[in-house]
């Protein structure tokens, strides 16, 4: 087969390919869809119960507990967790990473079923339980809404508008408005006159219930016609309910609403969330954007029609951008195909001044033309330019360039000793073709573990496997094919035949080096060996990142008060934060949620569920280089201020933020036995003087205040439990009477006592209760004996149906969590678990040993295929063996390259170590390669050994040469520093390996003695 | 999904990580703390209570005809023997002079009968009729003279015109209210007692009330007990009991009104301690829990405690700290047994 013989035969089909690469990449890169991350589908479903009125463990035992065996029976089902509390259940499903995305929909039909189904036995009281599945969807275009001179009524009404205005822009899927400070009509009522008037509560029930609901009217049969008769329905105004008439039981008299209660609208006592921004109340409108588009182009889009929306309304709104993805992604997307250009420009500049313009046009030109090649079938197959995709781009660019850098070397050298351009073509092509498909091979699967892994990970990382195996297959195919035509054009024919090459400076100093090293083989191969155990034993002296910081300058702080504190707490003690925040330099905006998180803004924002005792500084700075300092600072500052609860500093990172690191989970039956193993661990954590952050999930125990009911005194006086329950409402924090539609919200109406004493619960005790058997008010004294005091459980976690309590902890700021968890984790397991216990380690530890599990598959295959085609390349034994000898050698240049640059090895360095593996791998077989050729065509083996390496100088350093520059400017790019200062340090050292360490192995396993001369 | 990115992370680096070691260091953490005081804790109770007067009394003619005066201005107080109403007269000052006029005939007539009677000529039985009609025109004089007198009505004792029912002119039955009077020397708070709290404190007279009309809520009066209820209301269950007030004030309300009235038992009176109910946190068996600090050691340990009632802000506690002990009362959540603390003390 003599691919390079036909493409110079047959030039204008070569052509054809590259110009449909280059017209098609050039529209490819303006259509193709851009995300932020991949679009990742979150595999659960949050299942919410209410069950007012229910203690935590009634919860648990009646609802939580029927829901979860529904789900158990779900064969999809991977996991349960759950969450009782107070009047509330949640149950949070996550199927089996192994099903598709696309088959989900279809799973929560199945589990909305089988909720239905068992719905008829849910106590009394619970409602229907509310299935949310949407719960991955991403609001990347995240707006504030502050009025402060509007009522909530007219920013609720604004709000309303610019949702209905935004819903209408091509895109948008959905639009999330929270924050709407809700509100409710208030009716204060002084229960002695309502006593003396003897009116009840059931009775206003009825007269609102039976006043302000929509009525139905009749319908006329006249002359053939239908006439409508409708009853005219109130006005839904409050001056309406003001205006209604009770009639007084037992007399003939009336009274009117407003004469024994007091209306007004106010906001609800106990809101679900708050949102602020900058200060000001703030409604929050998180836009999702229809999947698999360019998210660019819809914010602009959207930004459009905000602008325009705005101008409808009056002045003095002021909509700010908490979060813009279409920016950042515009930012990054626009950030790389810059830093793309310039390594393009960067590799053949480089290529122009080692080999000359010539082989620059020849090199460059392939390149480009496998990176439009790239985009357009990135296109065609739906893959996004994301943060994933636009890495694998870079790390397949030092691959890229490898091909064509030796078939163009070697047509070179060939055309300037008078070879013809078909001759050399046709020679270099041959004699690399299979080491170089081979190789690439080997490059691509590298990462097929990571890619073809059928779980979670598989799906976010597929697009950096296809975009891999997509790049490099094409840089082999126009390697063989357009790089010796393009060489054709432009390399010419050498005049002389040059015998003896005059050797560069470096090719001499090469040799020297070469030949000293395989005099002293048994020393360098000591010395390298050394040296890489030295790179081992200082990994750990490189910091540990997992996903590097953002670029993007948003910090967050979490707020977590005791569990049993009310929303109005946590509101009050984040306001006087707020302050502190904004006074503090640096600060361009504040965003602060109260009581649950903001939206999932990013993919890899995970919102904390909501609860009244947490809040959520989301802090803009002005500058990202200062995020790590104010987020220092003001942590500090809130801590100092308000020292009865926590504060936890958050940097936002590129990739998914994780729980705690250290989590001990014991699981069992009793609460009791398990929060005193969870203390017995906490005290084991802290003694042990460097792991901080210790908590546990259970948190605090509340306080429930139960006041006795006696049935007999209750009985003689005709109370029911209900009429008790109306009354302990009504004197607390109100009993709803009725309900209000006022256009798409609805009021409800609440009753309250008009005296408010400071001292509710002396009020409680001294009330009236409504006898409704005996029509008439009862002392609540007479039916109530004493209050009992108890403290209750607030949070019953579950996890596959049995209760658990995770301790968490992080480690120490100086050092790894590994060794954190190595000190404690013998003394945790020494605690003695009663029968029916049990301990299961959680955090980091548990994520490795998953990801074992999930990679094992994946990465050995991975492995087996490259070691299979090493050895198929040569069909030989002792080849292979030296490639896989070198490889775990490579580790050296990244220790070092890091240590120098003071980078950490995060996610992104760990694939750029995997690229490395590809190229490492290609030059050393290209090398052998050439080795066993030389000495099949007749040459004596230690001259093989030391022409072949010293003809392999040249596009060995040279690739490794560009590739350094080329991957350069990424330095500056904080997500792909860490990546790219792997692969410049790892390949400058892996390219000093391939061209000493290869020979000198080859030398002793084929035991081929050289001379020093 | 994050688990597992992290994962692969890890398994790079588990193995070649190396230790670095960080000195332990245990700072004291500095906290509140609050020192328990005995404080004097009394149980009280309210009551919504109706006011009425001492005495309300209607006035009523006993007489009919047109009433020609009335001196009755609703609300105004009149003194005992003030001449409230009067009808007209003239019908029964005729009535008197005919009555008069019979019985002087009577007089007249039992005279002559009499001296006849002495002669013998007149028998025995026309005397007595004589005699007989003497005394019924005598007591028909008086009659008529009672009716007269009744045209007039007086204020039987000082008191407050209440209500007035009719006009002056118009036509007045006998028996028909005129006018409601109320003695208002003493103004009574009536209220329903709960069956426990009554049985609870039977006997005890050692109690503070204090009552307040709604709608003047910073006006409090003292009151004093008056009488109640020995058998209760059948339905409620409940004890009428009345307090009284002194007349001094009763010109600020009026019977009627309703009040509140505040009962505090005084024999009941005992020390509690207090403690903030921040410092408190969950304990086992649905107790609760204090953090007390430890002079000597300077520490914290945790004592369960008992909660006897809420009073605002503040815990009564039945057991479980004694007096002058220190409890940690911010951020309890982050104590543990035997943490070394040192007191925060205010900078002012």
């Amino acid at each position: 087969m003599d691919i390079a013989r036909y493409s110079l035969s047959k030039p204008i089909n070569i052509w054809l390919i590259a110009l449909c690469f280059i017209v098609g990449g050039v529209i490819a890169m303006g259509k193709i869809g851009r995300l932020e991350d991949p679009a990742f589908t979150i595999k659960q479903a949050v299942i919410f119960t209410y069950y007012p009125g229910a203690s935590a463990e009634k919860v648990e035992r009646e609802v939580t507990e029927q829901v979860e065996i529904a789900l158990q029976q779900m064969w999809q089902l991977d996991k349960l967790e759950s969450v009782s509390k107070p009047g509330f259940s949640r149950v949070t499903m996550e199927v089996k990473p192994t099903i598709d995305g696309p088959l989900l929909p279809q799973i929560w039909d199945e589990l909305r079923k089988r909720l239905r189904d068992i719905q008829g036995s849910l106590p009394l009281g619970a409602s229907a339980p509310v299935v949310i599945d949407d719960f991955g969807d991403v609001y990347g275009i995240y707006y504030s809404l502050t009025a402060p001179d509007f009522t909530a009524y007219q920013m609720r009404e604004f709000s309303r508008q610019i949702r209905r205005e935004l819903l209408a822009v091509d895109g948008v899927a959905k639009v999330q408005v929270e924050g709407i400070i809700e509100e409710q009509i208030v009716a204060e009522i002084d229960s002695y006159q309502i006593a003396g008037l003897g009116l009840s509560f059931p009775e206003i029930k009825q007269v609102l219930a039976s006043n302000l609901k929509p009525f139905v009217g009749g319908r006329l049969y006249i002359d053939d016609k239908q006439i409508r008769i409708p009853v005219e329905s109130s006005t839904n105004r409050v001056e309406e309910i003001e205006n209604l008439s009770i009639v007084l039981p037992g007399k003939n008299a009336s009274i009117k609403i407003k004469d024994i209660a007091k209306l007004s609208v106010q906001p609800v006592d106990i809101p679900s969330g708050l949102k602020r921004y900058n200060g000001h109340p703030a409604i929050t409108l998180g836009v999702s954007a229809q999947n698999d588009i360019n998210i660019v182009e819809v914010g602009e889009k959207i930004e459009a029609k905000l602008a325009q929306v705005l101008k409808q309304l009056p002045a003095g709104i002021n909509v700010a951008s908490i979060y813009d993805q279409a920016k950042v992604v515009e930012k990054s997307v626009d950030g790389f195909i810059l830093n793309l250009e310039l390594s393009v420009a960067v590799v053949t500049i480089a290529l122009c001044i080692f080999m000359g313009w010539r082989s620059g046009i020849v090199v460059g030109g392939t390149l480009l033309i496998t990176v439009l090649g790239t985009v357009l079938i990135m296109w065609l197959y739906d893959l996004q330019l994301q943060r994933i995709s636009l890495g694998a781009m870079v790390i397949a660019m030092g691959m890229l360039v490898d091909n064509a850098i030796v078939v163009a070397e070697g047509m070179m050298l060939r055309m300037e000793k008078g070879k013809s351009a078909f001759e050399s073509a046709s020679f270099i092509v041959k004699r690399t073709q299979w080491p170089l498909l081979g190789a690439t091979i080997i490059g691509i699967a590298a990462f097929s573990g990571i890619g073809l892994s059928d779980d979670a990970t598989g799906e976010f990382l597929f697009s950096l496997y296809a975009v891999v195996l997509i790049s490099l297959m094409l840089s082999w195919v126009l390697a063989v094919s357009l790089t010796p035509l393009l060489g054709r054009y432009f390399y010419k024919v050498g005049q002389v035949t040059q015998e003896q090459e005059s050797h560069s400076f470096l090719h001499r100093g090469y040799l020297v080096v070469l030949k000293a090293a395989l005099h002293w083989r048994g020393l360098t191969l000591v010395t390298l060996i050394a040296i890489t155990i030295t790179a081992y034993a200082s990994f750990g002296l490189i910091k540990q990142g997992f996903f590097p910081p953002s670029n993007t300058p948003v910090f967050f702080v979490h707020y977590w008060g005791a569990q049993d504190s009310d929303i109005r707490a946590t509101e009050k003690y984040m306001k006087a934060g707020e302050k502190l925040i904004i006074e503090t330099q640096g600060i361009e905006s504040l965003s602060t949620f109260i009581g649950e998180s903001s939206a999932r803004f990013t993919l890899v924002f995970a919102p904390e569920m909501p609860n009244e005792s947490y809040g959520l500084y989301l802090i803009r700075a002005e500058n990202a280089a200062e995020v790590p300092r104010l987020a220092k600072e003001i942590s500090d500052k809130l801590r100092k201020n308000n020292p009865n609860v926590e504060y936890f500093a958050e940097v936002m990172q590129f990739g998914p933020g994780a729980g705690a690191k250290i989590q001990a989970r014991f699981s069992g039956h009793d609460p009791e036995i398990l929060r005193s193993l969870s203390e017995q661990t906490k005290t084991i954590f802290r003694q042990d003087g460097l792991i901080r952050d210790i908590r546990d999930d259970w948190r605090e125990k509340g306080i429930v205040l139960i006041p006795e009911f006696d049935d007999i005194a209750a009985g003689v006086a005709g109370v029911s439990r209900s009429d008790f329950s109306d009354a302990v409402k009504f004197y607390t924090d109100g009993l709803t009477i009725g309900q209000l539609q006022d256009g798409d919200y609805l009021y409800p109406i609440v009753a309250k006592n008009q005296k408010q004493s400071e001292n509710k619960l002396f009020g409680l005790e001294n009330s009236l209760v409504w006898s409704s058997s005996q029509r008439t008010y009862i002392p609540f004294k007479q039916v109530s004996g004493n209050i009992t005091y108890q403290s209750e459980e607030l949070l019953i976690n579950r996890r596959d149906r049995v209760r658990t309590i995770s301790v968490k902890a992080e480690a120490g700021y100086q050092e790894t969590t590994g060794e954190a968890f190595a000190r404690i984790k013998p003394l945790v397991e020494a605690i003695q678990l009663p029968d029916g216990y049990q301990l299961e380690w959680g955090g980091e530890y548990e994520s490795s040993r998953d990801a074992q599990a999930a990679l094992g598959q994946g990465l050995p295959l991975g492995f087996l295929v490259m070691f299979i085609v090493s050895v198929l390349l040569f069909g030989r034994a002792r080849q292979p063996l030296i490639i896989w000898l070198i490889v775990p050698m490579a580790v050296v240049g990244v220790v070092a390259g890091l240590l120098i640059a003071d980078m950490p090895f995060g996610f992104m360095s760990l694939l750029g170590f995997l690229s490395l593996f590809g190229m490492l791998i290609k030059n050393a077989i290209v090398l052998l390669e050439e080795i066993d050729l030389q000495i099949d065509e007749g040459k004596e083996k230690a001259v093989a050994i030391v022409e072949a390496s010293l003809s392999r100088l040249r596009p060995v350093s040279l690739a490794a040469i560009t590739t350094i520059l080329g991957v350069m400017p990424l330095v500056f790019d904080p997500f792909f520093a860490d990546m790219s200062v792997t692969i410049m340090g790892g390949l400058a050292f892996a390219t000093i390996l391939t061209m000493i360490a290869v020979p000198v192995l080859y030398s002793i396993f084929y035991k081929i003695d050289v001379n020093r001369n | 999904m994050n688990r597992i990115l992290i994962g692969v992370l890890l398994l790079c680096l588990q193995a070649c990580s190396e230790q670095v070691k960080q000195e332990k260091t245990q700072e004291p953490i500095v906290v509140q703390l609050f020192e328990t005081k005995r404080v004097d804790v009394s149980s009280e109770y309210e009551f919504p209570a109706t006011v009425s007067a001492v005495k309300s009394v209607d006035l009523k003619f006993e007489v009919s005809g047109r009433l020609i005066f009335e001196n009755l201005v609703e609300g105004s107080p009149v003194a005992k023997g003030d001449v409230l109403a009067r009808i007209d007269s003239a019908p029964f000052e005729r009535q008197v002079s005919e009555a008069k006029i019979r019985y002087e005939d009577a007089v007249r007539n039992l005279a002559r009968i009499e001296e006849v009677f002495k002669k013998n000529v007149a028998s025995q039985s026309t005397f007595d009729d004589a005699k007989s009609q003497y005394a019924i025109t005598e007591l028909a004089l008086a009659n008529a003279k009672q009716d007269l007198s009744y045209t007039t009505i007086k204020a039987p004792f000082d008191a407050v015109v209440g209500a007035r029912l009719i006009e002056n002119n118009s036509y007045i039955s006998a028996g028909d209210t005129i006018a409601n009077l109320q003695d208002r020397s003493k103004l009574y708070f009536t209220f329903d007692v709960p069956e426990r709290v009554m049985t609870a404190n039977a006997g005890n007279r050692n109690i503070k009330a204090t009552a307040h009309i709604i709608g003047q809520e910073d006006n409090i009066f003292d009151i004093t007990y008056v009488e109640h209820e020995t058998s209760p209301n059948p339905i409620t269950q409940t004890y009428g009991v009345t307090f009284a007030l002194d007349g001094k004030v009763s010109n600020l309300f009026y019977p009627g009104s309703r009040a509140s009235v505040k009962i505090e038992n005084m024999s009941e009176q005992h020390s509690a301690i207090l403690i903030p109910i921040k410092s408190l946190m969950g304990d086992k068996n649905k107790g609760f829990k204090v953090w007390k600090f430890n002079p000597e050691m300077n520490n914290v340990q945790a004592a369960p405690v008992e909660i006897a009632s809420l009073q605002g802000e503040f815990a009564v506690v039945s057991s479980g700290v004694n007096v002058g002990d220190k409890i940690v009362s911010a951020a309890v959540n982050q104590m543990s047994k035997g943490l070394k603390v040192k007191e925060y003390k205010a900078e002012y």
